[in-house]
């Protein structure tokens, strides 16, 4: 039993050791942590599962734990190389750490923990932890950064909240366990789940209220960016599935549905007139919430292929970033038009942010694109092909803004001299973007375990 | 009897409506740790001008000297219609209801005001303008009130709307009644011209109520004073025997509570005038253009009397 | 039982109109913590009656928290930034946000009567005051550009969310409440945290217009 709480544990203890004023200490105690987190992940995996009164853990509990694992551990690992890079931080190393155990442990807290209350407390601790994150780089903009990221993400978490206390009035209990029998029915629970939309859309990227997102991942460290496009958002999704999956009015879905297309649409409009690296990344990550909620907003095939987007973006995206991150390190700049000829000058990072772009925008054989082919085949099934070809039109949209801007990074025809990144500089990505690429190998598998909580 | 009691009335406001003003700056001088001048100033004040000869500016014309008379009239007239020593209307309530007087008070500031504008002075327009603004939006609000307490009471009518209140304990103790309380406090400082609305300096940023009867001389401004003074004493009347501490009013035509309720009356309005001397020597004259942020708070004071009643369903 | 609720909710309404009329800052701050602090009086009426011991504990908690604690925080290095201590570039002035507000709180009225006003308990309507509540905290946050003003308007919010959910669902586990009241500081920490590194990182003049003109935050 106590299993399920190893992972929270680990990020528990690294956060307090962090503290320790050795020299290399508080890197290798995340890193450590961060691993034994994964390996009880997939310990997880192959336990049943559990409905008690403070743990609920079910399929999709287990893939997202996986997932923020897997993530927790890329980031620690990469965040040794970053943070050398940094000049004048905001706080001391010690602090960095102590601060990304205390996300990690808010977010793998919040995917566990059976009151929707709990889940709540939890995803506004992650907005505690992470808004100095964010200001790590202590210049003016990426403090204007935080600064938005706080109150917008804030205000959204109080219409959540108000959802939560709805839910309650409509069905007399917060246990996701209770849940699983009895759904809810009814105006106050379509409510409920509406204001939950809305206020958990806010951390999950939804238009209207997404315009932190590209602020904060264009300033935060590259590692920071990697968490919060690759789970942050991830579990803002997790909770409006929870919600969606306790209330059996169609009317949110198809809120849901309709907000999932519009965050979609503007993200890829906007996506064309981008002009900086990471917030470009920023702008993809924004259009691929939208499709996951537009899956997910569908429930049944659509439902798991957005839980198969979800778990391929996380990894392709996070790879992306620290790639990112790497650039910035040589070339000083995040415009795109400055930064050119990277795969001379730093091969390994220029060829894996090819395949990790590929990756991300959802190109064959990566996981993105099996995700992203089921949920295009529910919306086909469910509201024919207008709407199929319209999300399709603006994933295509995406596609080519994003690779184009790509390929001229990467494949651009400038001498320089070569200064690439050391090791774990490079393989980390590349670790994170085979990674993506595998994710294919586990789509049935995901499915059989996420089935339960879409109930199908 | 009534007519009796309406003369008895009259004569009882106008001649203690100076008194009540002269109290008033008394306690504040005391207040300060000064002597003060004599309580019965504005009595000695009233006499010496009405010794005096009256100046009219040359370009004014007869409303000019009509004017003081007038307003001075319908202030008469209001005391004979307001529940001032009684709760059962005398000869001459039933001519106006609480609108009623409201308007008649509206009416006696239009006069004042174009009066002003008619001596052809520059503080007088400017008094003229900034009273104008004030009462434009202030008025309403009166009349909001008003019918608020319609709701309280089921009339227009002040003497029933006393009666309810001192019978019906719900009433009195109901969220309704203490907001129009309250939003009746702040309208009766801007009508009286207490602070934080205006101060009792001639300066040119107070010039309100001071500045219109600049180009008064004589028994016409003896008579602008004495009818500020009956203005002041009849609605602090009104607010503490209708609003706020409606009891020991005589409901039915007895002599002897009639008497004690005299007396009764005087300590209130004594009451009153010590609560305004304290706020006069606490708060700090408003800028001009704040003046309206108070009068946007009685809106919403008086309004929430309304939503109060709503919210409670009718229950206190 | 019942008139409490009408008394508590019409001042904490009052008070809530009387954060539009204030301007100065350290002003605003101190009227949330009056408010706060009367809705620490009703907990504690309300533990009186029902005779609980867990509503006079989160009397105490918002009493001292948000009362208390966070009035500090704010107002404690307010003197550091004389420019912020109060609002300089009103959207629209005082009597106009009052009528605003007021405004406001008649169309929430009507939109709980229309929306959760049937499935509340036996508050019935008096629920409708601290849900005219939250739309008087999002006010202030739309309708001002001192960070500190927002600040406290997303306070006003969560005060007036702690309060519907005891008032209109009072079944609600209170230790829900009680999360929520040492969550918001947390947020208040980080947000004063970052507010004092915002004041130190950019130069003297027109800080938010610049700040916010950057360009990395475009597009």
């Amino acid at each position: 039993m106590w299993v399920y709480g190893l992972p929270i544990f680990c990020a528990a203890a690294a956060a307090l050791l962090s503290l320790v004023p050795l020299v290399t200490f508080d890197e290798f105690v995340s890193v450590t942590a961060a691993t034994v987190a994964v390996m009880s992940s997939v310990l997880i995996m192959f336990m049943p599962n559990v409905a008690s009164a403070e743990i609920f853990v079910d399929g999709l509990s287990k893939v997202m734990l996986l997932t923020i694992s897997v993530v927790y551990l890329t980031t620690t690992a990469f965040s040794i190389t970053y943070l050398k890079y940094v000049e004048n931080p905001l706080f001391k190393k010690r602090i960095y750490y102590l601060l990304l155990n205390l996300f990690v442990l808010s977010m793998l807290f919040s995917v566990t923990v059976a009151n929707f209350g709990l889940i709540w407390f939890a995803v506004e601790a992650t907005t505690v932890t992470s808004a100095l994150l964010v200001a790590l780089d202590n210049n003016q903009v990426a403090i204007e950064a935080s600064w938005r990221y706080v109150i917008i993400v804030s205000t959204g978490l109080v219409i959540s909240l108000l959802a939560n206390i709805l839910l309650f009035a409509a069905s007399g209990t917060l246990n996701a366990g209770t849940f699983q029998q009895v759904t809810v029915s009814g105006h106050l629970a379509a409510l409920a789940a509406a204001l939950a939309i809305v206020g958990y859309g806010t951390k999950a990227g939804l238009f209207p209220l997404y315009t932190w997102l590209p602020d904060v991942h264009g300033t935060a460290p590259s590692p920071v960016s990697a968490l919060f496009s690759a789970v942050l958002l991830p579990v803002a999704v997790f909770a409006i599935v929870r919600f969606l999956g306790v209330v059996s009015d169609p009317g949110p879905r198809l809120l849901l549905f309709v907000l999932g297309i519009l965050t979609l649409g503007t993200a890829a409009l906007i996506l064309t007139v981008q002009r900086d690296l990471k917030r470009m990344f920023a702008y993809s990550t924004i259009e691929n919430m939208g499709t996951i909620l537009i899956g997910v907003s569908l429930g049944g095939a659509g439902a798991i292929g957005a839980v198969v987007l979800l778990v391929a973006h996380a990894f392709a995206k996070s790879a992306v970033f620290y790639l990112s991150g790497n650039i910035l390190s040589r070339y000083r700049t995040m415009r795109i038009s400055s930064l050119r000829g990277v795969r001379r000058t730093m091969p390994v990072t220029g060829m894996t942010l090819f395949f990790a772009a590929l990756g991300v925008t959802g190109a064959p054989p990566f996981g993105a694109f099996v995700g992203e082919f089921m949920i295009l085949s529910a919306i086909y099934a469910r509201y024919g092909l207008a709407a199929a070809g319209l999300v399709g039109f603006f994933i295509a949209v995406s596609f080519v803004a994003v690779n184009a801007r790509v390929t001229s990074i990467v494949f651009s025809p400038v001498r320089g001299e070569r200064q690439e990144r050391g090791i774990v500089g490079v393989t980390v990505p590349l670790v994170s973007t085979m990674l993506s690429l595998g994710v294919i190998a586990f789509v049935p598998s995901i499915g059989r375990l996420v089935a339960g909580a879409f109930g199908l | 009897m009534l007519l009796l009691l309406s003369l008895v009335q009259l004569v009882y406001v106008v001649l203690l409506a100076p008194f009540f003003a002269g109290l008033l700056s008394t306690v504040e001088e005391k207040l300060e740790s000064k002597s003060g001048p004599n309580i019965l100033q504005r009595y000695f004040d009233l006499v010496k001008l009405f010794r005096k000869e009256s100046v009219v500016p040359s370009i004014a014309s007869p409303f000019f000297r009509i004017a003081p008379y007038a307003t001075f009239t319908l202030y008469l007239f209001l005391t004979l219609v307001l529940p001032i020593i009684t709760a059962f209307p005398l000869t001459f309530g039933p001519v106006v209801d609480f609108v009623g007087g409201g308007l008649i008070f509206g009416a006696a500031a239009t006069v004042k005001k174009i009066a002003a504008v008619d001596s052809r002075s520059n503080y007088a327009h400017l008094g003229a303008s900034r009273a104008a603004s004030i009462s434009s939006l202030s008025e309403p609000i009166m009349v909001l009130i008003f019918i608020m307490l319609g709701v309280l009471s089921g009339t227009n009518n002040p003497y029933i709307i006393n009666n309810t209140l001192q019978t019906s304990s719900a009433w009195y103790s109901s969220l309704l009644h203490w907001f129009v309380v309250g939003a009746f406090f702040m309208v009766l400082l801007v009508e009286t011209g207490q602070l934080p609305i205006e101060s009792h300096t001639q300066s040119e940023f107070g010039m309100i109520d001071q500045g219109m009867p600049i180009e008064y001389s004589g028994p016409e401004l003896a008579f602008f004073h004495w009818g500020g003074y009956v203005k002041q004493f009849l609605l602090m009347s009104v607010f503490l025997n209708v609003f706020s501490v409606p009891f020991w009013v005589p409901m039915k035509p007895a002599l002897v509570p009639l008497l004690e309720y005299l007396a009764i009356h005087f300590i209130k309005m004594t009451g009153l005038t010590i609560i305004f001397a304290l706020l006069n020597e606490t708060v700090s004259k408003y800028r001009l253009y704040k003046i309206f942020d108070f009068i946007a708070m009685t809106f919403a004071f008086a309004l929430l009397a309304g939503l109060a009643f709503f919210v409670t369903g009718g229950d206190l | 039982m019942l008139p409490a609720y009408g008394v508590t909710g019409f001042i904490i309404i009052v008070l809530g109109l009387f954060l539009q009329w204030q301007v100065y800052v350290s002003r605003i701050v101190f009227t949330f913590a009056a408010s706060s602090i009367v809705i620490a009086v009703w907990f504690v009426y309300q533990g009186v009656v029902t005779d609980s011991f867990l509503p006079i504990v989160l009397a105490v908690l918002t009493a001292g928290v948000r009362g208390v604690l966070i009035p500090i925080l704010i107002v404690r290095n307010l003197h550091v930034t004389p420019w912020r201590a109060r609002e300089n570039n009103p959207v629209m002035g005082t009597a106009s946000s009052i009528l605003l507000a007021l405004a406001l709180v008649i169309f929430s009225l009507w939109l709980f009567g229309w929306s959760i006003g049937r499935y509340v308990g036996a508050t019935g309507m008096y629920a409708a005051l601290p849900f005219a509540m939250l739309f008087q905290g999002a006010f202030l946050i739309i309708s001002r550009r001192n960070a500190f003003i927002q600040m406290v308007g997303y306070l006003v919010i969560e005060n007036a969310a702690l309060l519907l959910g005891a008032w209109g669902f009072p079944q609600l586990p209170l230790v829900i409440e009680a999360a929520v009241v040492l969550d918001l500081l947390g947020i208040v920490v980080v947000a004063r945290i970052i507010m004092r590194m915002r004041e130190e990182s950019i130069s003297m003049d027109d800080r938010t217009a610049k700040a916010a003109s950057a360009e990395e935050l475009r597009g």
